[in-house]
């Protein structure tokens, strides 16, 4: 790149600020910081072979990104993305919930979550009826907690993959991904062509060096993921247990395609749109699951369990972990966005009901706590209307020693 | 010769004074620079905007491409500091593709237009249009 082209930090700033809004707070993260996240990017930029600069955005929305240009590479990464992430995943972990409360649970977690990528959109009565049908009559509450709780150890398989694999997908962006191998124009095709889709008539996202860029990022990722989980763990005295890993791993798949899904459904709620994004993601996992596969074979060298044992114990994983959660959820997602898309009841009448819980001298801790959480996130809207002012009114009355 | 008396003139007031050669000049002559940054879906739309903004951007045009995680329907972010008589020409560019709904977003300076139509580009024109000689 010619010199004079190279990017100052006021062109910068208007790039960044025009991607997340004028935030109050976002900056290059601090890499003199002795954190586990700063450990991740050392390793990650020894493996590229090139620096890395992530852009960390305190609070925001939940969305994280690259801003690519030639050699450029910079990853834009938001606390409120650890938040959601890790709500899904507790949804999503066997041991919190039964199927009826996880089903019930993922309903209000996609609504929250659709409702906020609909502020970050712009689209005002979308976010005003989901972020109300997140918080209305409801009678458990996974607390939405803040991007420090997940900060607290163990410092384990959940923990890395949970933090760092987003963000390692995006550096991932950063290296060649060449049209070689199984990573070759053919491969691509005859993938999407399995998915019942034809290779000639897909969107950009489905084409050869698309899909590929995107394979290469997630095969970065869960190397790297790897390899920095087993040093984290080291440093933390923890016992590095590849199973579990497996099974985290292909959590993080599972949240990254609910996200995912829910931006689709925000950006374009036809169905079609929805099953050919969920299509590329599939294909992902296929190469990710396969990546997992060789990169444990690596590490337990000649000498460890073939490659049929190492496959059937991600089967088994899969099929016994992640699996069933997914099939528990499915109904609650579909709910959610059905809801979100519905006319009646109206959303006059759902801010109603909300204001006449929330003002009730019976409220709920839950649901107060959540008001409270919703502040930020509307005062962040770049659109407002009267059913959003609405919202934001009633989210003013939660009650104040809620805060901090 | 006679009739023609000396007189001090402060480099500002010349710099404001309106060109006298119009048919030279584009506008004030002025190397002030405003901030563009648009947004596109499509990578052919921000090859054509890097195009009409390179040769008003002395430090070069940036484009980046913006990738989800999900890696669908990216955007194109083409980014210049641009000489401030050049914004008009550059605002022609962008209504054309305006007109065709291919711009997500325009940030000129400070103001900043989501999915503008021509007519909101237009206003902006008339915004950083130059001043008529002498007004």
């Amino acid at each position: 790149m010619h010199p004079r082209r190279r990017v100052d930090e006021a062109l910068l700033r208007t790039l960044v600020e025009a991607q997340i809004g004028r935030h109050r707070s976002w900056g290059l993260y601090d890499r003199q910081q002795s954190t586990y996240l700063n450990l991740v990017l050392a390793h990650a930029e020894r493996r590229a072979g090139r620096p890395v600069n992530v852009v960390w955005v305190e609070g925001g929305f939940p969305e994280i990104f690259t801003l690519q240009s030639g050699t450029i590479s910079i990853p834009v990464f938001s606390t409120r993305y650890v938040e959601m992430s890790g709500m899904l995943r507790k949804i999503l972990s066997v041991e919190y919930f039964d199927a009826a409360l996880r089903r019930e649970q993922i309903e209000f977690a996609i609504l929250r979550l659709i409702g906020e990528m609909a502020l970050r959109q712009g689209q005002a009565d979308l976010a005003a009826r989901s972020l109300t049908l997140s918080v209305l009559d409801r009678q458990h509450w996974i607390p939405d907690l803040g991007y420090n709780d997940y900060e607290m150890p163990p410092y384990d398989e959940g923990y890395a993959a949970h933090w760092y694999f987003a963000v390692l997908h995006e550096i991932g962006h950063s290296i060649p991904a060449p049209n070689t191998g199984l990573l070759a124009d053919g491969f691509m095709r005859a993938a999407v062509e399995v998915e019942g889709l034809d290779p000639d008539r897909v969107p950009r996202s489905l084409r050869p060096d698309a899909l590929r860029t995107e394979i290469v990022a997630d095969m970065f990722a869960a190397t790297m993921l790897l390899e920095t989980t087993m040093l984290i763990m080291e440093d933390a005295r923890g016992s590095f247990d590849p199973r579990v890993f497996m099974g985290e791993c292909l959590l993080t798949a599972a949240v990254v395609e609910l996200v995912e899904r829910c931006r689709r459904f925000v950006r374009e709620p036809v169905s079609d749109a929805v099953a050919v994004g969920t299509a590329g993601l599939r294909i992902r996992e296929i190469f990710l699951r396969r990546q997992i596969i060789d990169d444990l074979r690596t590490l337990f060298g000649p000498q460890g369990p073939p490659e049929d044992v190492i496959t059937g114990a991600l089967i088994e994983v899969h099929n016994s972990y992640v699996a069933p959660a997914l099939r528990e959820i499915a109904p609650g997602v579909a709910a959610a966005m059905r809801m979100a898309q519905e006319s009646e009841p109206s959303t006059a009448t759902l801010l109603a009901l909300l204001r006449a819980e929330a003002t009730s001298p019976n409220a709920g801790i839950g649901q107060q706590w959540e008001l409270r959480r919703l502040q930020d996130p509307l005062k962040l809207s770049p659109t407002r209307n009267l059913l959003l002012s609405e919202l934001a009114e009633i989210a003013q009355t939660a009650a104040p020693w809620l805060e901090g | 010769m006679t009739g023609l008396v000396a007189v001090r003139c402060p480099a500002d007031a010349i710099l404001k004074t309106p060109v006298m050669l119009p048919w030279l000049y584009a506008g004030p002559v002025t190397d002030a620079r405003i901030e563009v940054l648009i947004a596109t879906a499509d990578e052919d739309d921000a090859g054509v905007l890097r195009v009409a903004l390179d040769p008003a951007a002395p430090d070069g045009v940036h484009v980046f491409e913006r990738k989800n995680l999900g890696g669908d329907a990216p955007a194109w972010l083409v980014l210049a500091s641009v000489v401030v008589p050049q914004i008009p020409a550059i605002l022609t560019s962008i209504r054309e593709l305006a007109d065709r709904h291919r711009i997500g977003s325009v940030k000129v300076g400070d103001v900043e237009i989501v999915n503008p139509t021509p007519e909101q580009v237009e206003r902006l024109l008339t915004e950083h249009a130059p001043e008529a000689p002498g007004g």
